[in-house]
């Protein structure tokens, strides 16, 4: 492979931007909010404030100095790290990532089409008709508009726009990305500040936030508020995708990984906290409960307050899906990035063409996430046959198999690399050194923790039933079990083959310096 | 980064389909409070209806939605048809909450069942210290730790390795 297709970042800033801007996506703008309101509100910042010690800046550093060590992807690094086994878990963990690029895009299209009908009918109509759902026939805006866009053909070619958009940002690689976060990334957190001072401006905005901040110690005692902070980490800082690891392997060789975790640790959280300001005074201003979901507040609950606003309501719901756009772009490039990077550096292959690859497969993906395809008319579930496979493939994507890469390769690493050689290496450039605490956070307090989580999980799903057993799906019978299927067939089986498959990597193309040393 | 849970999308819709339908389809019970009230302060209450309700009572759901759902509830005297009916009420803890109306009609006497409901945001009479403390503190964290990180990162590494990017 010609060295340069690995392109590399041109500044500290570029690569914080982009790394920060991977991090900061639609679940930091509204998911924060909602999980905060479900659990306790103040209450929630101890368990999340510990979780962002404990587990989100300890794995971020090893996924950075992961990528950095070897200037490899994550399936070719944890490869270089353990051998065959590192190297599958590194492919699962991409193929996993995947699935939820697809459906994140879905989700980024339909975003687009909210940002059109905030022109027009989402915010000036009360109510959309909807045909395709005979069995509610007329709902609210933003909620009848979102299901009328939903279950016609048109996002269709909304899915082709973002794809579009991701395919012409990622054209490049790190310079291209670079050059688009430099200027988005501080232009969402621009967009946050003039929504909390909207809604701090609005009568009574300034009780919302208190009504975020103001404990409820009961809370703690609650063990889903535990979980949900600790989920809430992993998820909220990008971890067990990859795509820090490929990021983090095109720094320089002297480059501060312990710096970089925390900087672009600190700087998700810290947009957290803003977003927490804006979307709790707009939602305390209009009584509206937030729910615990990205999609509600996104598409209903926060549309629905700007909808009250006493004016520039367009104005307002243009900058709100102009926000969540370029919010999602930003992470979405970075899914697509980390695919691609595993496979130049697996395959050799231009960038271009694994790219071009890629993005087709993509796309079949994420149009299937469209479907308009109306299963469930009564709206008991989620309408459509599109909707339905986003949500189940979402809950085995994300609940599952991000908490899956984490506790695996911490056990890799921790155990098998080992963790002690590789945080010499981190020590080398760091300004703050590392201690052996974190050897025993990689090793043990982080896998035991994730442990728990998917353990709590998976009994929840033993003593309820599967996950979307009780869904709506129309004709379509075991559509749960059918994207349980796909999943783990596309996953386990991808993987399999690609770490199967002949390694063009090689060695001296680029120094593995922490190889060398464990040699 | 994304997190799509939706399992409570079913309730949204009801309510806003009872929202879209319910005026028309029930007209008959109304329940009125102000948008926002203060917390500790008795707030006027007041439920009107077409139909004649036998005694019922208010059930007020704090932090609706929330695992930490609170609930207390108190006696109405009956509702005469197109009669307004005012109680009082005091909110004891601030934040969002639900009201709600449920009687049973006197035509036909069953158990109470839901009338009537409005959302109202209950103010903070006080400023909460505890509030404003878990604020100052997350804010402290977060964002000194930006500037902690930004100062590192601004910093050649003081061991003997070589300096950064």
């Amino acid at each position: 492979m010609p060295h340069q297709e690995r392109g590399s970042w041109r500044s500290k800033f570029g690569f914080i931007m982009a790394a920060s801007g991977s991090a900061i996506g639609l679940g930091n703008i509204v998911f924060f909010s909602a999980n905060a309101y479900k659990y306790g509100a103040g209450a929630f910042y101890l368990p999340y404030l510990l979780a962002l010690i404990l587990v989100g800046i300890p794995v971020m550093i090893l996924e950075f100095g992961l990528g950095h060590s070897t200037r490899r992807a994550f399936p070719q690094s944890l490869g270089r790290a353990v051998g065959r086994t590192g190297e599958f878990v590194g492919w699962w963990a991409i193929l996993n990532a995947g699935f939820i690029t697809m459906y994140y895009i879905t989700i980024l299209a339909w975003v687009l089409g909210m940002w059109v009908g905030s022109f027009g009918p989402l915010f000036s109509e009360a109510s959309a008709a909807l045909p395709a759902f005979s069995g509610v026939g007329e709902l609210k805006n933003p909620m009848g508009y979102f299901f009328a866009m939903l279950s016609g053909w048109w996002p269709l070619a909304a899915v082709f726009v973002v794809w579009g958009l991701n395919v012409l940002i990622v054209w490049r690689g790190a310079k291209s990305i670079e050059g688009v976060v430099r200027f988005i990334v501080p232009l969402m957190w621009v967009m946050m500040l003039v929504l909390i001072v909207r809604g701090l401006t609005l009568d009574h905005g300034e009780h919302g936030i208190l009504m975020l901040f103001t404990p409820n110690m009961e809370t703690l005692r609650n063990v889903d508020v535990w979980k949900g902070a600790f989920s809430q980490m992993f998820f909220t800082l990008s971890l067990g995708f990859g795509i820090m690891t490929a990021y983090a392997s095109y720094l320089p060789k002297k480059s501060d990984q312990v710096s970089n975790s925390l900087m672009v640790s600190f700087m998700n959280c810290s947009f957290e906290f803003i977003a927490g300001l804006a979307i709790f005074s707009l939602l305390f201003v209009f009584v509206i409960p937030p729910k615990a979901s990205t999609l509600s507040m996104m598409f209903f609950i926060v549309p629905t307050g700007i909808a009250q606003f006493p004016a520039a309501v367009t104005l307002f719901g243009v900058l709100f899906f102009t926000l969540l756009l370029v919010a999602g772009l930003s992470s979405s490039v970075s899914l697509v990035e980390a695919l691609i990077s595993a496979m130049i550096d697996k395959f050799r292959i231009a960038r271009v063409k694994i790219l071009l690859i890629f993005s087709a497969l993509g796309l079949a993906g994420s149009i299937v996430f469209a479907l308009p395809k109306v299963i469930d008319p009564g709206l008991d579930s989620n309408g459509t046959l599109g909707l339905s496979l986003l949500d189940l493939i979402d809950h085995w994507a994300f609940s599952y198999g991000l908490p899956l890469v984490g506790l695996v390769e911490c056990l890799l690493i921790g155990w098998l690399f080992p963790v002690s050689k590789l945080r010499e290496f981190i020590n080398e450039n760091a300004n703050l050194k590392l201690s052996p605490i974190w050897d025993w956070l990689i090793k043990l307090v982080i896998p035991l923790l994730l442990a728990v989580i998917l353990g709590y999980s998976l009994y929840g799903e033993i003593v309820g039933g599967i996950y979307g057993h009780d869904m709506e799906t129309g004709s379509i019978d075991g559509l749960h079990l059918l994207a349980l299927g796909a999943w783990l067939a596309v996953t386990l089986g991808g993987a399999i083959i690609l770490t199967l498959a002949p390694n063009r990597d090689r060695e001296d193309s680029v120094t593995s310096e922490v190889n060398d040393a464990s040699r | 980064m994304p997190a799509a849970r939706h399992p409570w999308l079913p309730l949204l819709v009801l309510v806003l389909w009872l929202g879209l339908y319910l005026p028309q389809a029930v007209a008959s019970t109304t329940l009125t409070i102000p948008q926002h009230v203060p917390s500790g302060t008795a707030a006027a209450v007041t439920i009107a209806g077409s139909q004649t309700f036998a005694p019922g009572h208010l059930r007020i759901v704090y932090r609706p939605g929330s695992t930490l759902e609170a609930e207390e509830r108190f006696p109405v005297p009956a509702l005469s048809a197109n009669t307004p009916l005012t109680v009082n009420w005091t909110p004891r803890e601030p934040g969002i909450a639900r009201l709600e109306y449920h009687g049973a009609p006197v035509a036909s006497p069953e158990t109470p069942a839901l009338q009537a409901q409005a959302l109202v945001g209950v103010t903070y009479a006080t400023l909460p210290l505890s509030g404003l403390l878990v604020m100052l503190l997350a804010g402290f964290v977060l964002f000194g730790g930006c500037c902690f990180a930004f100062r590192l990162l601004r910093t050649r590494p003081t061991a003997d390795g070589p300096p950064s990017d």
